[in-house]
């Protein structure tokens, strides 16, 4: 399957999909795949149901977007030992996991599972937070869980007013009496030779800095000493009582650990379903219609997003794929860069994106259910030449064929186009029939090789083509443009359409552009005749 | 201290202030604490660490090493476990992504002064949440006590500057001379703008000496990404900005010097600099004269 991704950029065109919190970030990298039409029509109609709030009421929308933006990760297990930071993130997310329950639609919710029962822990780690709303994640250990930590935090504030004011005296003393002024410094440094005056200051400690200056500080004094040792043994208490309000929190959290990870799971599933919708808005995708086994692959108006990206970027046009594949092995022939690459390509995207629970970018698209997507051809990512590439491709069938009851859908690109053509022929129409003889396995292969011989009852479908008549009127009414000019517009007469092929002789658009371009009629009258004769 | 050198530490508001050093025990945090204490009146100061600061002793010298005294209001970002163990009232504010070894990193709000140990970010993929949460909840002034050799870091975030503390000993006062005419040169260096012309060399990675003689004969200007790449004397410096106009893609800007003196006298420190450079020298605000 992941060559099968590969191949249809199927990561490319998810970079739009962008859920917003951790959960919905962690089911993206999941990459689900669903072969069953049940589950599948439910997330479509939840992708249907999000696009509706998205369009009824944005405001609802981006405060559900707020909301799941703000949800932190708890990267930790909720019945161990929680700490100070693990306790922020549980009452971070509780708020707004709360908060997005509370602004989910009635019918959203109950299919989410989005149901609060957490209120006390929700209060409990609550306290003490400041109730404006931009300071509302802030997170203390509040003196309303043990009486004593207020009055120890008390005690505290004014052993610091006591210790402010007796400093504050102490440098004003200094001030006048020695001219040395502590303002805004911890030490001061004094050239050495004036330290002599400075010894015998009780609140004064002196030390040497270098060879020309010493460091003086400010000492505690007896008053001092006794203020600072009970700020000390305060601060000793407040810790001694933070550490039991953290154990207390912790275990009321642990008993709510199961709720919570449901908590986590239904945030999940809303912000996938919204980031599905905004997918589908951004990109008017359309939701995919899942037919029985067996039934023609539909598509009116399909884009593979990427490719399209591409080809605007390059100032060029690009035509959507309109296309019925009704027969279980079908064969898609057409010129070089003549788009049938593009059209399985097209095929593989919409198809993957329908069996992962994606609105689709198509006018319509119909389609059964597939275990499995196949893809044989070239290395995407890490393309080979020659034999070795041909030998991966074998590799890939090989598999396929050892598996033969898997309801797959296999696409074949260009296969053994690196081998001599009339043994390629004979190999793809050979595997072909293989596929042909697997009735849970539908096949659609692209290539270039004549000569192929097709089961009865496989389809054949080619390209339209390099359009001769257009481009020789371009090429007229374009006559004062240098020929390189009017030759690097000719991919405007490719007409990529798709089109039953019905097996009649045709002149090849390699034959047409040397027509169109003046080569002697003779010489191309005589290439068709040999081509004529070949078949 | 006179006027003008306060005036140096009050135009650090508003803005994000890298406290860098020439060496370990250069004076940063000493400087830092000045600073906070300067600035906490205006409202609205953050700061944190890059790695491990505020330990009792410096972790490679281990010799004394300053508190950092955190006020009610402020903004400071540390370890969890760091937070716990000070003797700070808080409120968290955030925790981030990721661990350290000494616990998460948070971001809190100072309810109760007292000494706090930092403990920060140790990478710019890292520092640069962390600095926008600071900013998101109301710290209009950020300072970073750095590590030595973190001009890197500055480079990396718009509209960040740095305080360049220098100790200044007999031994190496040429060489901290040197060090910050380079800087001071460099911070003067204007910005490239447009596409570069002919004759103008655009270098991705270090000026070096070995670069610098392997230019093209025609070249006639240089485009460096910023200043971190410069890999010169102040001497080679000079010389290659003779004939050379050289451009940075990335603007930067020193606030100022600070200068710790040992064995050393202003005056004897101050006869070898320019007028302009003195005029961004902050001698250690602790030294004073008795009246």
């Amino acid at each position: 399957m992941k060559q099968a991704r590969d191949f249809a950029e199927i990561d490319a065109f998810l970079t739009d999909y962008r859920p917003l919190s951790p959960y919905g970030l962690a089911a993206k990298e999941r990459t689900a795949f669903f072969a069953e039409p049940a589950p599948l029509e439910r997330e479509y109609g939840l992708i249907e149901r999000g696009l509706a709030l998205l369009a009824s009421a944005p405001a609802v929308a981006e405060r559900l977007g707020a909301r799941l933006k703000r949800l932190p990760a708890l990267d930790f297990d909720l019945e161990g030992s929680l700490g100070l930071s693990e306790l922020f993130l549980l009452k971070k997310f509780l708020l707004h996991v709360r908060g997005l329950f509370m602004d989910l639609p009635e019918d959203l919710r109950a299919a989410a599972g989005a149901d609060w029962h957490s209120e006390d822990l929700h209060r409990l780690l609550g306290q003490g937070s400041p109730v404006q709303e931009e300071e509302e994640e802030a997170f203390r250990l509040s003196e309303s869980h043990i009486p004593e930590l207020g009055e120890v935090r008390a005690g505290l504030e004014k052993l610091e007013g006591e210790l402010r004011a007796l400093r504050e005296s102490w440098l004003q003393g200094l001030r006048q009496r020695l001219g040395l002024d502590f303002s805004g410094r911890d030490f001061l440094l004094v050239p050495a030779e004036e330290t002599g005056r400075l010894f015998g200051e009780p609140d004064l400690l002196i030390e040497p800095f270098d060879g020309a200056r010493v460091s003086v500080k400010l000492g505690l004094g007896a008053r001092g000493l006794e203020l600072a040792t009970q700020r000390e043994r305060l601060i000793a208490r407040e810790r001694a009582l933070e550490a039991q309000v953290l154990a207390g929190l912790a275990a009321a959290a642990g008993q709510e650990a199961a709720r919570v990870r449901g908590y986590q799971k239904a945030a999940e599933r809303v912000d996938v379903w919204l980031a599905k919708a905004r997918l589908a808005a951004a990109h008017r995708l359309a939701r995919p219609r899942l037919r029985e086994d067996g039934a023609a692959i539909e598509i009116q108006g399909g884009r593979h997003v990427p490719l399209e990206a591409r080809n605007r970027a390059l100032g060029l046009d690009y035509t959507p794929l309109t296309c019925v594949f009704d027969a279980r092995v079908g064969i898609l022939h057409g010129s070089n860069m003549g788009g049938k690459t593009a059209a399985l390509k097209t095929v593989a995207l919409l198809q993957l994106l329908a069996q992962s629970g994606f609105f689709v970018p198509a006018e319509s698209f119909a389609t059964p259910l597939f275990e499995n997507i196949d893809y044989v051809g070239e290395d995407v990512r890490e393309p080979v030449a020659g034999l070795s590439s041909f030998g991966l491709e074998l590799n890939a069938v090989l598999g396929l064929l050892r598996r033969p009851d898997a309801r797959r859908l296999v696409l074949m690109d260009e296969f053994a186009k690196t081998t001599n053509s009339r043994e390629g022929a004979a190999l793809l129409s050979a595997l072909l029939a293989a596929f042909w003889r697997r009735p849970a396995c539908r096949a659609l292969a692209t290539t270039h090789l004549a000569g192929l011989t097709l089961p009865s009852g496989a389809a054949a479908y080619r390209m339209r083509g390099f359009d001769a008549g257009a481009f020789r009127d371009f090429l007229g009414a374009e006559a004062d443009l240098p020929l390189a000019e009017r030759l690097a517009r000719i991919h405007r007469f490719m007409r990529y359409e798709l089109v039953a092929d019905d097996g009649a002789p045709r002149v090849g658009d390699a034959l047409k552009v040397a027509r169109v371009l003046g080569l002697d009629a003779e010489v191309v009258d005589e290439a068709e005749r040999l081509l004529e004769r070949s078949r | 201290m006179t006027e003008p050198a306060m005036d140096l530490i009050d135009n650090l508001a508003g803005r994000t202030v890298f406290i860098v050093g020439s060496a370990k025990n250069a004076g940063k945090t000493t400087l830092l604490n000045f600073a906070l204490r300067r600035l906490h009146p205006l409202g609205g100061v953050g700061f944190l660490s890059i790695g491990v600061d505020g330990e009792e002793r410096d972790i490679v010298f281990g010799c004394p090493k300053p508190h950092i005294r955190a006020e009610a209001g402020d903004l400071l970002v540390t370890s969890d476990r760091m937070l716990q163990a000070s003797e700070l009232g808080w409120e968290l504010l955030e925790v981030f992504p990721g661990s350290t070894v000494l616990g998460r990193l948070v971001l809190a709000r100072v309810r109760r002064g007292g000494t706090v140990e930092l403990c920060g970010p140790e990478n710019n993929e890292r520092l640069a949440p962390v600095l926008t949460a600071l900013r998101n909840h109301g710290a209009r002034t950020v300072l970073v006590d750095g590590a030595v050799d973190r001009l890197t870091q500055v480079a990396s975030l718009p509209g960040a500057g740095f305080v360049y503390v220098v100790r200044a000993d007999p031994a190496r006062l040429d060489s901290m001379q040197e060090t910050m005419r380079l800087l001071h040169a460099l911070a003067a260096v204007p910005q490239a703008e447009g596409l570069p012309e002919d004759g103008t060399a655009v270098l991705s990675g270090a000026l070096t000496r070995g670069r610098l003689a392997v230019l093209p004969a025609a070249t006639h200007a240089l485009v460096l990404e910023d200043f971190t790449k410069v890999f010169l004397t102040w001497r080679e410096w000079k010389a290659a900005a003779k004939h050379l106009d050289i451009r940075f893609q990335r603007r930067w800007e020193i606030f100022f010097f600070c200068v710790v003196l040992w064995d050393v006298s202003r005056e004897r420190f101050a006869s070898g600099l320019e007028p302009e450079l003195l005029e961004q020298v902050l001698f250690n605000p602790h030294e004073v004269a008795c009246a």
